[in-house]
């Protein structure tokens, strides 16, 4: 395993899976305390979209899913802070809408089907230098606006109207998580594909929920458990020949299980 | 010498999407008062109490708390909102969540000052739940929540205190020891609280309004015993002050048949 290091992609494998984890422990924990889980589904799948648009008009897959899944991410956050009644329904019909316009573009646009399947399940062997100085670019944003934050994060996370009534701008924060999370949800998506990437932000952290006393304490305890979860995944991968992302979700979900099991601290 | 009120609503109508909650509303409220807000479920009570934060902004009319528009960073209202156990994974100790209760009280640096948290654990101690500083708030009781709540709005030092449904959900003795509490805040703020519990008005408010649309407020605390079962078939002010005068501020624009029959 470790001689497997002297390859150039197998570092840039390692890279991805430390960056990708990072991003997964903070971004994930506020997906799950802030019930943003079908928003990370929705970004996932309109992304797809993007990449299909981008095919069919030839230019970067990896630019049009971050186009798409911005303009739909940002649609999607507008339509879960007006609090309407069915916005779970209208991020549904824009994930599917999504998915839709991404297979349909797609089959208009011919010799591109292996490329996509890369989408659906990633790619982590395949990892550019670019992605790696993308991810890490992300991340120490994602770091520096985070710490800067904090206390009206903490705030917002808890209790959106009390925050709001203490002049916290929950609207900005709301609008900046949901930014940063898509752009996060695209570049995750080359690691772990979008099949698996909500897997990856939600089950790190809800299993830390259980032993934390602190958003920060979670976030940490989730960068921890998912950088472990993709190491081992990938280790297990290379071993077995296996498709990284899916044993990556794997060993994710086998932790789960068990921590389901365990009595947490609180 | 004229003193402006702690709470007032001019003219005030709110509706969501073209169905109407509130409608020509005009109440002011002194500096002081324990005011109790009762009304049918959907009679508006949560909606007044947003209004009155700022959370909601009226669709005409003007509300005014102690002579400035609600919201912004330097309120004068501390909020304590209904607390039905959600969230209640969210990890996050008594103490930090009472320092969300400083966030804009001048505190706009990157750490919580010394005095930030003095003022939280003056507020902690103040409810009773200082012991209770360093413990996850999934760990306490629904009652030691509510306090901790409550100490979250008092360490944001509000000039009104604004509860939505305090009372809900805990039981008889800790209530009757919240409402004690609360009463004796009258001295530093005034304290406005939504409840069903019409027992609560007795001996402690000094004010009732009752909600349904309109909104009635009778500045008398007085109630008559064993009447409870009429609370929602009519305003339950006609009991509270019955035999009393009691002003009616609002100005009945329709047939009141169904909701609180004045005079």
């Amino acid at each position: 395993m470790i001689e497997l290091l002297q390859f150039e992609f197998m570092r840039n494998a390692l890279w991805a899976a430390l960056l990708c984890s990072g991003l997964c422990g903070i971004l994930g924990t506020v997906v799950v305390v802030k019930r943003y889980v079908i928003l990370a589904g929705g970004v996932a799948h309109a992304a797809y979209g993007g990449v299909g648009i981008a095919l069919y008009l030839g230019i970067s897959p990896q630019l049009g899913a971050v186009g798409f899944s911005l303009a739909l991410s940002l649609l999607m956050a507008h339509v879960m802070l007006k609090r309407e009644a069915r916005a779970d329904s209208i991020i549904g019909v824009l994930w599917a809408a999504g998915m839709a316009a991404g297979v349909i573009f797609a089959d208009l646009t011919p010799g591109y089907g292996a490329d996509l399947m890369s989408y659906l399940f990633g790619s982590i062997l395949t990892v550019a230098k670019a992605d790696l100085f993308m991810m890490g670019g992300l991340l120490a944003v994602t770091l520096v606006l985070g710490f800067v934050w904090r206390r009206q994060i903490a705030a917002f996370s808890f209790d959106e109207d009390f925050a709001r009534t203490r002049g916290v701008p929950v609207t900005l924060l709301h609008f900046g998580a949901v930014v940063l999370l898509s752009m996060a949800v695209v570049l995750i998506i080359r690691i772990v594909g979008l099949i698996l990437v909500i897997a990856l932000l939600t089950i790190p952290p809800s299993v830390a929920e259980k032993f934390s006393r602190s958003l920060w304490s979670m976030m940490g305890i989730s960068c921890v458990l998912s950088a472990l979860f993709s190491v081992a995944g990938l280790a297990l991968a290379v071993q077995f020949n296996l498709t990284a992302g899916a044993v990556i979700i794997a060993v994710a979900s086998a932790v789960y299980l068990v921590s389901l099991l365990l009595p947490g601290r609180r | 010498m004229h003193t402006e009120p702690a709470l007032s609503f001019t003219n005030v109508a709110f509706s969501y999407g073209g169905d109407p909650v509130l409608q020509d509303v005009s109440f002011s409220v002194p500096a002081g008062e324990f005011l109790v807000i009762m009304g049918p479920n959907g009679g508006g009570k949560t909606t007044l109490l947003k209004l009155a934060l700022g959370l909601l902004s009226p669709g005409s009319g003007t509300v005014l708390i102690h002579g400035r528009a609600p919201g912004g960073d330097r309120s004068a209202a501390g909020y304590v909102p209904q607390d039905a156990g959600r969230n209640r994974d969210f990890p996050i100790t008594a103490l930090e969540a009472v320092l969300h209760g400083r966030l804009g009280a001048g505190s706009h640096g990157l750490f919580y000052s010394v005095a930030d948290k003095t003022a939280a654990r003056d507020a902690l101690e103040r409810m009773g739940v200082e012991s209770l500083a360093s413990r996850p708030m999934g760990e306490l009781s629904q009652g030691q929540r509510q306090r901790v709540l409550i100490a979250r709005a008092l360490a944001s030092e509000p000039k009104v205190l604004l509860l939505d449904e305090p009372l809900a959900s805990i039981d008889p003795e800790t209530r009757d020891m919240l409402l004690t509490e609360l009463a004796s805040l009258r001295s530093r703020m005034t304290v406005i609280m939504v409840s069903h519990d019409i027992s609560a008005i007795p001996g402690r408010a000094t004010a009732v309004a009752c909600v349904n649309r309109n909104v009635f407020y009778h500045d008398s605390g007085e109630i008559l015993p064993g009447m409870f079962e009429k609370v929602w078939g009519t305003c339950p002010v006609e009991l509270v002050a019955h035999g009393i005068p009691h002003r009616v501020l609002a100005v009945h624009t329709h047939d009141h048949s169904e909701d609180c029959a004045h005079d």
